[in-house]
């Protein structure tokens, strides 16, 4: 039962945010539940290692390899947000205990909704705790309060709960499939994909069609991203973070458990699918980055991208889910470090113009030096982990035998890094420094840290791939493949 | 009651519920796109109701009930309550796209919708056949009203006819789950909270809920 703590601690943390008292204890309640969880998180997945799933409460909340990996994911994003909020958000709400203990309320609820993802056992469920993703993410989204922001929060919540009804009437036909293949089956994942062979083809086909339109909005799959740079990059940095590096995955992960009942719907080509999504998402983004202004924008631009080269990953092979599964991981790891750097940067120059940032370099060592290894990292450059799972992914696609589209995404994948790497050079290395900007160039103390330790498994896991990681990625995809 | 009785009544209720989208659509002030929201809920809950007689099911019985207290009391309850301004009589609903135009692809969008669900509905007898139809095309004209219209709460109307097009065909398609449509109902309401509370954040920060106005944000492109 211990996992059900895992939404709970943070919960608490929420109420904790709520006494009228300094912020210290909302800032101190956000990190201890985010530590505590990441330690429970750390043993259900060894627990899950070893057996292969664990289901403290059947039919209703467990975990195996798939949700066992996000969970963990979503903890260590957990942790490093709330330690990156400790200093942001102080300078940020710039005295306002009231704004900043709000903050910390949004910011625990939404935490929360992430955790039940992929906790819960029944599709149902699981559609109810995405919905919560959004709800509880909105106003985080809009917590500027610029016109610009609540703009960004209007689109996020309009087009990602119209993704999420449209999404639900899927997962409805999905449990009517079910009922009729087996009327006593638990409307469960696991019953789901036991009886997908049963259900009728027709239904099966209409309910990947809603819930790949549905989900694929909230995911950012082009041409369904369009709210996704705007939310993504008007959020406080350490909920973009958030929103980049693991909510999208989130959803993506609905999508994903599903693969097994799509792949059972004879004479229908899945997998073509996946790869047109993918592919067209990844070609999109890589134009768009190449004309990017905000900084910020152009890490949202990237996660449109890496949503694209997972999605395409699971449509090459079984090899691919492997290497798919790596990318989500090394994905949320480096997407979390690029938006805390782009958040240090945020603070020194007050602004999210790339053309207003100039000597990064020479202003703070420490934020370009960070900023490049995180432009590098999500740009796919070794040492670095996100180099390792795209080589994964090419490799899948050439033994899957889809050469041509293996060629199309190298190809964008090298005009993504272009875009990346020519945008964050004129940052870093251009001349001439604001004078403004001087008085802002200390960094609060948790910005440094969290941004550093964020450093550290972006290079780690591109030198060794650690066997818990290693055996619990083997058993998504093969859950995903079965 | 006889059955086919009860497939007739809920055919009929199918066929307002339908027409209460066209009419949202042909709609041109907020105050009647609330009105029609609310008739729309209390179609929804007939259907409900008569599935829960034919089928003899206390779970559908809870639904018919959850979602006219949801739906037609306590939403437009917020809405009035905490947008009063905005459901002023006579406030014109600002159009991308001209009535007439909107109801021919309407009417396109049915079409399509039918097409579609047939190869599922022919399969299932009784409710599933009329309200899987008629929920996904008012599925497709819900999400072509929310594009169409630039204030926010036109576009959270649409958002909510949405809502309510997808249950309609859910109840058909999840008739047993009446915990599923608790949830369901909570978070409706819970959307309505959160939407009220940032349209009106909107509208006293920038003075205006023409969110279509709001261009703040835009896409890339040469400087």
């Amino acid at each position: 039962m211990i996992i059900v703590l895992v939404p709970l601690l943070p919960l608490v943390a929420a109420l904790a945010a709520l006494i009228p008292a300094k912020p210290m204890i909302a800032r101190g309640a956000t990190l201890a539940a985010a530590l505590v969880a990441l330690g429970i998180a750390l043993w259900t997945a060894q627990k899950v290692a070893i057996s292969g799933a664990w289901t403290p409460l059947p039919n209703w909340v467990g975990a195996d390899a798939l949700s066992a990996l996000l969970l963990l994911l979503q903890a260590v994003l957990a942790v490093t947000a709330a330690l990156y909020s400790w200093g942001y958000i102080a300078r940020e709400a710039e005295g306002d205990e009231r704004r900043e203990r709000r903050y910390y309320l949004d910011l625990n609820l939404f935490v929360t909704s992430l955790f039940l993802v992929p906790i819960m056992l029944q599709p149902a469920l699981t559609w109810v705790a995405v919905e919560l993703t959004t709800l509880l993410s909105v106003f985080l989204v809009g917590f500027n309060r610029s016109a610009e922001g609540l703009e960004a929060a209007w689109k996020y919540a309009i087009l990602t709960i119209m993704g999420a009804t449209v999404a639900v009437l899927g997962i409805l036909l999905l449990l009517f499939g079910l009922h009729g293949a087996s009327p006593a089956a638990p409307a469960t994942w696991a019953a789901l994909v036991a009886k997908a062979a049963r259900m009728s083809p027709n239904l099966l086909r209409l309910a990947f069609v809603l819930v790949l339109v549905g989900f694929g909005t909230k995911v950012g799959l082009f041409p369904l991203h369009t709210w996704l740079p705007d939310a993504h990059s008007q959020a406080p940095s350490p909920v973009c973070a958030l929103l980049s590096g693991v909510e999208v995955s989130t959803v993506l992960y609905v999508i994903l458990r599903l693969m097994p009942v799509w792949t059972a719907i004879p004479h229908f080509p899945v997998r073509d699918w996946m790869l047109a999504f993918g592919l067209l998402s990844v070609g999109a983004a890589a134009f768009l980055l190449l004309q990017v202004h905000d900084f910020k924008r152009m890490l949202a631009y990237s996660t449109v991208e890496h949503m694209g080269i997972i999605v395409t990953a699971v449509g090459f092979s079984s090899a691919g889910a492997y290497a798919g599964l790596y990318q989500m991981v090394t994905h949320g790891l480096a997407k979390s470090l690029a938006f805390y750097a782009a958040g240090a940067v945020l603070l020194i120059y007050r602004s999210r113009s790339i053309s207003d940032v100039r000597g990064l370099l020479r202003t703070s060592p420490f934020a370009a030096a960070m900023l490049l290894a995180a432009a590098l990292a999500i740009a796919g450059v070794p040492p670095f982990a996100v180099f390792l799972s795209e080589f994964s992914v090419l490799r899948s696609g050439l033994l899957a035998g889809d050469g041509w589209i293996v060629g199309l995404l190298a190809l964008f994948i090298a005009i993504a890094f272009i875009g990346v790497m020519l945008q964050v050079g004129r940052m870093v290395f251009s001349e001439g420094t604001p004078p403004e900007v001087s008085d802002r160039r200390r960094l609060p103390g948790s910005v440094v840290l969290a941004t550093s330790l964020s450093l550290l498994p972006v290079l780690a896991l591109g030198l060794y791939t650690p066997p818990l990681l290693h055996r619990l990625l083997t058993l998504a995809t093969i859950a995903i493949n079965r | 009651m006889h059955i086919s009785l009860l497939y007739g009544l809920n055919a009929l209720a199918a066929a307002l519920f339908l027409m209460t989208v066209f009419l949202f659509l042909a709609s041109r002030q907020t105050a009647a796109s609330l009105n029609l929201f609310v008739r729309q809920a209390l179609l929804l809950s007939a259907s409900a109701l008569l599935q829960a007689f034919a089928l003899h099911s206390l779970d559908l019985l809870l639904v018919a009930v959850i979602t006219v207290v949801a739906k037609a009391v306590i939403i437009p309850w917020m809405l009035r309550r905490s947008l009063g301004g905005s459901f002023q009589s006579r406030r014109e609903v600002e159009l991308a796209v001209s009535v007439p135009t909107s109801l021919v692809i309407a009417i396109g969008a049915s079409l399509v919708a039918y097409f579609v669900a047939q190869p599922v509905a022919a399969q299932t007898q009784g409710f599933v056949a009329v309200n899987l139809p008629v929920g996904l095309a008012g599925l497709l004209i819900s999400v072509y009203a929310l594009a169409v219209r630039h204030q926010a709460l036109p576009q959270f109307l649409s958002l909510l006819m949405l809502d309510n097009a997808a249950f309609f065909a859910g109840i058909a398609i999840a008739s047993t789950s009446a915990l599923w449509e608790i949830v369901a109902a909570l978070e409706g309401i819970i959307v309505t909270i959160i939407v009220a509370l940032l349209t009106r954040t909107i509208s006293e920060r920038i003075g205006t809920t023409h969110v279509g106005a709001l261009a703040g944000l835009r896409e890339e492109g040469p400087r």
